[in-house]
């Protein structure tokens, strides 16, 4: 694949985004079997795609650079939050206009990046989220349904903010915005410390439909529904002993 | 009195490890002599449990034990909860270590990768120039 042919369909995707500089930080560990082509579709619509590879011990990496991404590696495992925030930082360095995080196992399409993005460059937004509610979902056992919703009332209690999915990897953020973040919770719980942030610095959060798919790669890989819990021990642990 | 026995025992080691500690500056000795005093005070009430108790009476708690194990309460979790703003803020600095680092790391690797294209431009002979270009 030459640059040239990487240009023109980038540009040929929703063109209207030209005067932005659109980074995609996909946090990643351990992901050599499906980073690739996370990557690849990716490229179809965006130019800048920073992988962070969260000490992985396969080929995540070269797998990741040889699909055409910006590859950061961690030398050890810090968390998935840790990785979005040297994502984040990368990206900010580089210029990005917009920062969106999406998740390097496959779970997310990248078609949906384009809802995400319409309305921060529309002014209307600081932030947007990917909701699974919103949108259609397949393959969702009924189990994990219902513990997500428990999350949404969850999310009220705690964030005072009422979101119809609370744990979706799929964001954009503004410039302006990602320069307000300062995720300190490295591993899962840093979703809900976002949604703190957010409140903090009183941003303007959107939720928008996307597509959520569980392959069973994606499913055995280990966010089985029980994984909720110990996310919200996890945030409670590092609100009290900050 | 078995009990004494076995306690005191105990603090007696508590009190060497803690002077050998101190010796091979492992602590400082601020830090060790406060510990040792700590253990010579429990030593001392082991012994003279009717000391606890008279001051635990003078503060209004029934029994001496009971006062010490108040107080040792506190002051643990007093300790323990230094240590985890401690261990907090010790991984919070290693992640942005580890973040430096990478960061770095990747803009090492970029340069060197536009090291590699602009010496094309200067006609290297080098079999690897080939592969260079179709990347």
């Amino acid at each position: 694949m030459t640059n040239n042919s990487q240009i023109t369909s980038a540009s040929m995707a929703p063109g209207r985004h030209a005067d932005q500089r659109i980074y995609i930080v996909v946090p990643a560990y351990n992901e050599a079997i499906c980073i690739g082509q996370v990557v690849l579709d990716l490229k179809k619509y965006y130019d800048n795609i920073v992988v962070v590879d969260d000490g992985s011990n396969d080929l995540t990496s070269e797998e990741a650079a040889g699909a055409g991404a910006v590859v950061i590696k961690h030398g050890i495992n810090r968390g998935q939050g840790a990785s979005v925030q040297t994502g984040i930082r990368h990206s900010l360095k580089c210029g990005a206009t917009i920062i969106v995080t999406f998740d390097g196992d496959g779970q997310h399409q990248s078609e949906d990046i384009d809802s995400l993005v319409e309305p921060i460059e529309d002014g209307r937004a600081d932030v947007s989220i990917g909701s699974r509610f919103l949108g259609r979902t397949e393959n969702m056992p009924l189990s994990r349904r219902l513990i997500l919703k428990a999350g949404i009332i969850y999310t009220y209690i705690l964030h005072g903010m009422k979101l119809t999915d609370t744990h979706n990897g799929i964001r954009a953020f503004s410039r302006t915005s990602a320069e307000k973040l300062n995720i300190k919770m490295d591993r899962m719980a840093h979703a809900d410390e976002i949604l703190d942030q957010v409140r903090q610095n009183k941003l303007r959060l959107v939720e928008v439909p996307v597509r959520v798919i569980y392959t069973d790669y994606s499913l055995n890989k280990g966010q089985n529904s029980w994984h909720l819990f110990s996310v919200v021990a996890d945030y409670l642990m590092g609100k009290i002993f900050r | 009195m078995l009990f004494q026995v076995i306690a005191l025992l105990f603090v007696g080691i508590l009190i060497l490890l803690g002077y050998s500690a101190i010796s091979r500056h492992w602590i400082r000795i601020k830090t060790g002599i406060i510990w040792l005093v700590f253990w010579a005070a429990g030593a001392f009430f082991i012994l003279k449990v009717e000391m606890a108790t008279n001051i635990a009476n003078m503060l209004g708690v029934g029994r001496g034990a009971d006062l010490l194990l108040y107080c040792a309460v506190l002051l643990f979790s007093l300790i323990t909860f230094g240590l985890f703003i401690r261990i907090r803020r010790m991984d919070e600095n290693i992640t942005e270590l580890i973040r430096q680092l990478a960061l770095l790391e990747a803009s090492l690797k970029k340069e060197e990768t536009q090291g590699e294209y602009l010496e094309e431009g200067k006609g290297r002979s080098d079999p690897d120039a080939a592969r260079i270009q179709t990347r």
